[in-house]
């Protein structure tokens, strides 16, 4: 890989050049461009150590550019800009020759086609030889579609692009419709493995209704390789066949009017090795015949090995995410996600299978070892400004604190019903966390962060009959809490929750030195006659009602931390 | 322990589990067996190898790459993220920036060589050809009538 003294033609430092070494005066009679080069040239083999990149060989350098290439691809994709890997080819073809001959001689780096245009196009494809090509064609929100230039673009561009269906990896299409859908696919595309189509801002749509209908069986044969599929408001029937084999799968804003989750099971068991699956906004038909409930209930869990990360959005009902839950056995390293609204009568029941045993289903949620339960979240954007949201996120560290955390659980939802001051939210907020512990098991719990709790939403006697199904928490942690809840932890003769607690940490409470004083040397007054007892270290956060001389005295019992 | 020699005759005396993260080194010592013949690095210096040596004791524990990772190389191209630690240990000047990429390729330290041409690709990435030159000190080579060229071909792709 030594051909570092090529690399070094042609190329050079620009301090080699400069004559700001020269003494006041003097002046130096004006090159032309070329013999300024062939200066620069002859400097640059003499002394070309002053510029290190020089010393990369063509295949490293060539290295790199695929890098920024795929790397310029996939952030800007995701933040909807066009054309960004265009962009770095062209610069980095105009720096020097070396680099231009490089950048023109990999087809990689014009494999990615992603802008509409058919000069564009076809450049790539010639200079791509024969690498397998990424197409992402996205238009944006464009609801005129029939009438605008890019559609013109689009009709001029499917031809060429079609042309060569058999080296497409990847296509990305917005705007789709069932007549380009068709008209893209006429033929087989052998080695596409991803495609992503959105017709949410497409002709078709109406009111956020599905707008594209794929016909059963238009894929069958045609898409061998794929392993990753994205719809969204493109209805591909829920019939096995047409989703074998996938390693991710995303639904998004689809009736499946004419299936119902079974047939979402179905697809499960069709695609064994799923890695990521989102299932956002979808309706399906709400009720099981009687046939489908017998055979639900005989069902055994559908084993899903690789299964990474399963989102769960805004469904219609928080069943469908319960019956789905109860009916797989993904790893215990699964983040599972559910966002959406929760009804009068929901709670951690109606949305996790806690009827079952959660060895066979959700095994993950047993390893929860560090819980953050966040209540009254500010209204997020999709939210109206009258809800108030509510937030679960669980963890694992793997049994070391100085492991990362690896998510396990996201719960975040806000009530359906629109309460005007109302008790409703602060009820399901309270039933919520009164599932903890109780309902569900966390054995392995050690932390526990609580936001925003106050008297509305829980007494203290239920928020005490929670801690006392989580004895192994030895980190507890109020966050805008209000202080009856911290006074549970008085131990009395009667109650001594959160018996191996190491660590309390308050941040902007207005406990008062009475109470923080009666909550630790309880504790501490027990040490002799309970084993475990072991509350080593209070953390303060904006407490503005404790005295300085408060503290002082409780670091006699334990390590003191000021945070500012 | 594995005693290694640089190209400026600096000698480093590392534990196998280190210098074995270079596959080069690891293939020689499975070649040669236990030996107490020192390696030569001719095409390393002193610098550079303590700057990999660093590298290699702060992943000593992690799995090699298997043949399953450089397969899925496609997959690791489509990102720059670099590891927290990573990033810190390559904070370095363009000098031994450039030193340690063509050592770990050398060396044949995979994970070590992607770190750096991330860092350089992360450089790159978003710059103009001027801001480029500028940055790793490159000499406009071409003629003012071949970059005029150059740019008009280019304009096709601005046409959207």
């Amino acid at each position: 890989m030594d051909d570092t003294n090529t690399s070094r033609d042609g190329e050079l430092g620009q301090a080699q050049t400069s004559t700001s070494n020269l003494p006041n005066g003097i002046r130096t009679a004006p090159l032309d461009r070329a013999t300024e080069i062939r200066v620069a040239e002859a400097a640059a083999r003499q002394n070309w150590q002053l510029s290190p990149i020089y010393h990369l060989p063509n295949e490293l350098l060539d290295h790199v550019f695929e890098l920024a290439y795929f790397a310029s691809f996939e952030t800007d994709s995701s933040k909807g800009k066009r054309g960004s890997t265009m962009a770095f080819v062209q610069s980095a073809s105009l720096v020097s020759k070396r680099w231009r001959e490089i950048v023109l001689s990999n087809p990689r780096l014009w494999s990615i086609i992603d802008i509409p245009n058919r000069l564009v196009i076809e450049t790539c494809i010639t200079r791509s030889k024969s690498a397998l090509l990424q197409i992402p064609l996205l238009f944006g929100n464009i609801f005129d579609l029939e009438d605008s230039p890019e559609y013109d673009a689009y009709k001029e561009c499917v031809p060429i692009l079609t042309a060569c269906i058999d080296r497409w990896q990847s296509l990305s299409y917005d705007n789709a419709r069932t007549e380009t859908v068709r008209s893209l696919f006429a033929n087989p595309a052998p080695n596409l493995e991803s495609l992503e189509l959105d017709a949410e801002a497409g002709p078709e749509v109406e009111e956020g209704e599905t707008a594209t209908y794929i016909p059963d069986g238009f894929f069958h044969g045609k898409l061998p390789r794929l392993r990753k599929l994205r719809l969204l408001a493109c209805h591909l029937p829920l019939n096995p066949s047409n989703y074998p084999n996938l390693i991710e799968l995303s639904l998004s804003m689809i009736e499946f009017h004419d299936s119902s989750i079974f047939a979402l099971l179905g697809v499960l068991v069709a695609c064994p090795s799923l890695e990521l699956v989102r299932l956002h906004y979808l309706a399906f038909i709400p009720s099981f015949s009687d046939d489908e409930s017998h055979a639900l209930a005989r069902m055994a869990p559908i084993a899903i090995p690789r299964l990474r990360k399963l989102s769960i959005a805004y469904v219609e009902r928080f069943e469908f995410a319960q019956t789905l839950l109860s009916l797989i056995h993904p790893p215990r390293s699964l983040h599972l996600r559910i966002l959406g609204g929760t009804g009068p009568s929901d709670d951690l029941h109606s949305m996790l299978p806690l009827h079952t045993d959660l060895q066979s289903t959700l095994w993950s949620l047993l390893d929860i070892e560090e819980l953050v339960f966040a209540f009254r979240l500010p209204p997020s954007h999709n939210v109206s400004k009258l809800v108030e949201a509510w937030h679960i996120q669980g963890v694992s560290r793997r049994g070391s604190p100085n492991n990362p955390p690896s998510p396990l659980i996201t719960l975040r939802s806000f009530p359906i019903v629109f309460m005007q001051g109302g008790s409703e939210g602060s009820e399901l907020e309270g039933r919520l966390f009164q599932n903890i512990g109780r309902d569900l098991r966390l054995p392995q719990l050690k932390t526990l962060k609580i936001t925003r709790l106050g008297a509305e939403i829980l007494s203290v006697d239920a928020f005490a009959g929670v801690l006392d199904h989580l004895p192994s928490i030895t980190h507890l942690e109020f966050v805008s809490c209000s202080p009856g809840f911290v006074r549970t932890l008085v131990f009395a003769p009667d109650r001594r929750l959160c018996p191996l607690l190491e660590t309390l940490q308050l941040g902007h409470s207005s406990i008062t030195d009475e109470d923080l004083l009666a909550v630790i040397e309880s504790r501490v007054r027990a040490v002799d006659d309970v084993q475990d007892m072991s509350l080593r270290r209070l953390v303060l956060e904006d407490c503005g009602a404790i005295d300085p001389s408060t503290i002082e005295k409780l670091r006699d019992s334990v390590e003191v931390i000021i945070l500012s | 322990m594995v005693n290694l020699v640089t190209s400026d005759n600096e000698s480093f005396t590392v534990e196998k589990a280190v210098a074995s993260r270079s596959v080069l080194i690891k293939n020689m010592l499975e070649d040669v067996g236990e030996s107490d013949q020192p390696i030569p690095l001719p095409n390393v210096t002193a610098s550079v190898l303590k700057k990999v040596l660093e590298y290699c004791d702060h992943h000593k524990n992690e799995p090699m790459p298997t043949s399953e990772d450089l397969a899925a190389e496609d997959t690791r191209k489509r990102t720059t993220d670099i590891g927290e630690w990573d990033q810190k240990f390559i904070q370095v000047d363009q000098e031994m920036l450039f030193e340690i990429i063509l050592a770990a390729n050398y060396l044949d330290i995979k994970p070590l060589l992607d770190v750096g041409c991330k860092t350089v690709a992360n450089m790159i990435k978003g710059k103009t050809p001027e801001e480029i030159r500028k940055l790793f000190n490159i000499v406009n080579d071409f003629t003012p009538e071949e970059e005029a060229q150059i740019k008009k071909e280019n304009e096709w792709a601005e046409d959207r």
